[in-house]
């Protein structure tokens, strides 16, 4: 019953079945979706930590995994992470009350001057769906608004988003206000116009080329 | 009133052999100042209050592009055109969009409690008909104004509801989607008329964007939200409203951005009526001359539309032309002075 649950829930997350009232996928159409599913799984006794770790994660991965392979695209992607929140929904009284643990609190932001926001939406949705606590601080976010966060969250990791090549240089100049009041936070970039090169010229940590390298960097630096 | 291109007719025939796929057009994106002495001496307006007089004022912008018109240079295939843009996709402050002017460029924001109508918005209009009309009435014959910016379809709608409620709907909703499409092509159409109503020159256009002129109506095309869809998602929600614009507007070029958008080309190639693609390859790329882009032009070239390559250095030049060939080729190269123009100039003659 448990596994035969969090198999549905898994399913529901990869295909990107919100809720039953949702259309998408078509095979899926008037099933119970990540939001009815979660419910069942809880009040049937299922940890919400095995809920975490055995059907979000697993499914988040998937999608990832597919999305690197050209198998599926943004909006496919965006719709399971829609279903991934809407199953995160009733998991969160159990992350307040720390029953359940997350890998640790990711600080994510588009960098001032640029108004982007789909890369840095995406990216924290799947960084959720990966098991963290994500502090999304928006877009257009000043070198002061980065740094407060960080003294406020300790320990915490910071993902910083461009668009431009005209914004990128911008990062620069985050990253080193960070360094300077807490040297040891992890620093990931990601943005269109950015390379793996670029990334280590203006010193972060970690680069992303697409949402699934980011959360592979994740893991790693969290192990 | 004599042109300030005193080579206008030249160049004019370079463009039109281009739009059918022959020659040569040698440009470069913008402009740089020209040496000695302006062609007139015009004076520039005061500096800018704030940045929306910077952006939005229409009198003081006119009287600054009037001013960098004077003592630009035009040497070559590069443009005597003004640019008004007022912003990557203008139209969709025509449909309720807000603008913001700042240092370097103008954002556009999400139509704010945006109810899925495309609604008309005279007010985005009059900005930019101000701005055209200003800078028609300082041109007088001595340059052209181009055509803002205005962008269509897919990126248009992002910018009234958002690229995530966009993308999301191609599912959730796709029949809404294809609606709301339609009437922003109509709202297209209505704008793109209108304009060249204000600045077209004897029946001729240009375009801001891409160093366009063509001896009739005139567009860059572009749905740079397609490197998140997939191909079929792009043959259903892109192609119609793009094949739309090709029939409509007679001489279009489609702006290809980024490596992701490659997977489109086979689609785009099918766009009859189409002329040209343009290639940006992106940041992190080598950019427009590298060899690396040489089987993509000939493959653009194969399809039977003309190419634009951006951003091509001086010692790529012959390179390319020798490998890519010399018919239908519009070669953008990051010129610093008029020296480089005069170098280049005897490189691409020795191909016409």
């Amino acid at each position: 019953m448990s596994l035969e649950l969090l198999e549905k829930l898994s399913e529901c997350v990869e295909f990107g079945k919100i809720n039953q009232a949702s259309p998408y996928p078509p095979q899926m159409k008037g099933q119970s979706g990540a939001d009815e599913i979660t419910k069942e799984a809880l009040e049937a006794g299922i940890a919400p930590s095995d809920i975490l770790n055995n059907a979000l994660i697993t499914a988040m991965n998937k999608v990832g995994q597919k999305y690197t392979e050209n198998k599926i695209f943004v909006p496919q992607m965006l719709l399971s992470a829609k279903a991934m929140s809407a199953s995160m929904a009733h998991l969160k009284p159990f992350f307040a009350s720390g029953a359940v643990q997350r890998k640790g609190k990711f600080i994510i932001g588009t960098v001032f001057g640029d108004l982007h926001d789909i890369g840095k939406n995406l990216f924290g949705m799947m960084v959720e769906g990966a098991g963290w606590e994500v502090i999304d601080l928006g877009i257009d976010v000043k070198i002061e608004k980065f740094v407060e966060t960080v003294q406020q969250n300790p320990g915490a990791v910071v993902g910083i988003s461009a668009l431009l090549t005209t914004t990128m240089v911008n990062m620069k100049p985050v990253i080193d206000a960070i360094k300077a009041i807490s040297p040891d936070t992890k620093i990931i970039v990601g943005g269109a116009p950015l390379s793996s090169d670029f990334a280590s010229q203006i010193g972060a940590d970690g680069y992303g080329k697409n949402p699934q390298e980011g959360i592979v960097w994740l893991d790693k630096i969290s192990a | 009133m004599q042109t300030w291109k005193s080579n206008f007719s030249e160049t004019k025939k370079h463009y039109t052999d281009w739009w059918n796929g022959k020659g040569i057009v040698l440009t470069m994106w913008e402009h740089l100042f020209k040496e000695g002495a302006p062609y007139e001496n015009i004076l520039p307006p005061p500096p800018h209050k704030d940045l929306n007089q910077l952006w939005f004022d229409p009198i003081w912008r006119a009287q600054q592009l009037h001013y960098t018109m004077s003592r630009n240079s035009y040497l070559a295939d590069i443009l005597p055109v003004a640019n008004t843009q007022l912003g990557p996709g203008s139209l969709a402050a025509i449909l309720g969009s807000v603008l913001e002017g700042r240092e370097d460029t103008i954002w556009i924001h999400q139509k704010p409690d945006f109810d899925g109508q495309i609604i008309f918005d005279e007010k985005g209009w009059k900005l930019h008909e101000d701005l055209l009309r200003n800078c028609v009435a300082n041109a007088r014959g001595k340059y052209m104004v181009g055509c803002p910016d205005l962008v269509e379809g897919l990126d248009v709608l992002a910018s009234l509801k958002g690229s995530d409620n966009v993308l999301m709907d191609l599912i959730m909703d796709p029949d809404g989607t294809l609606e709301q499409l339609r009437k922003i092509n109509e709202a297209y159409f209505d704008v793109f008329n209108r304009i060249y109503d204000i600045i077209n020159v004897n029946g001729e256009m240009a375009f801001c964007y891409f160093s366009l002129w063509a001896p009739g109506t005139v567009s860059k095309l572009q749905v740079d939200i397609s490197i998140m869809i997939s191909e079929d998602d792009y043959r259903t929600f892109c192609l119609p409203f793009l094949r739309e614009q090709t029939e409509k507007i007679d001489y279009t070029l489609y702006h290809l951005d980024g490596v992701d958008a490659i997977r489109h080309l086979d689609a785009i190639l099918e766009l009859e009526n189409l002329n040209a693609i343009q290639w940006t390859p992106g940041y992190g790329q080598p950019q427009g001359g590298n060899p690396q882009w040489y089987e993509l032009y000939k493959r653009i070239l194969t399809g039977g539309k003309s190419v634009m390559a951006n951003w091509v250095t001086l010692d790529e030049l012959e390179p390319l032309l020798d490998n890519v060939g010399n018919q239908g080729m519009h070669i953008n190269v990051d010129f610093k002075s008029e020296k480089d123009i005069e170098q280049a100039l005897k490189i691409v003659e020795r191909y016409r």
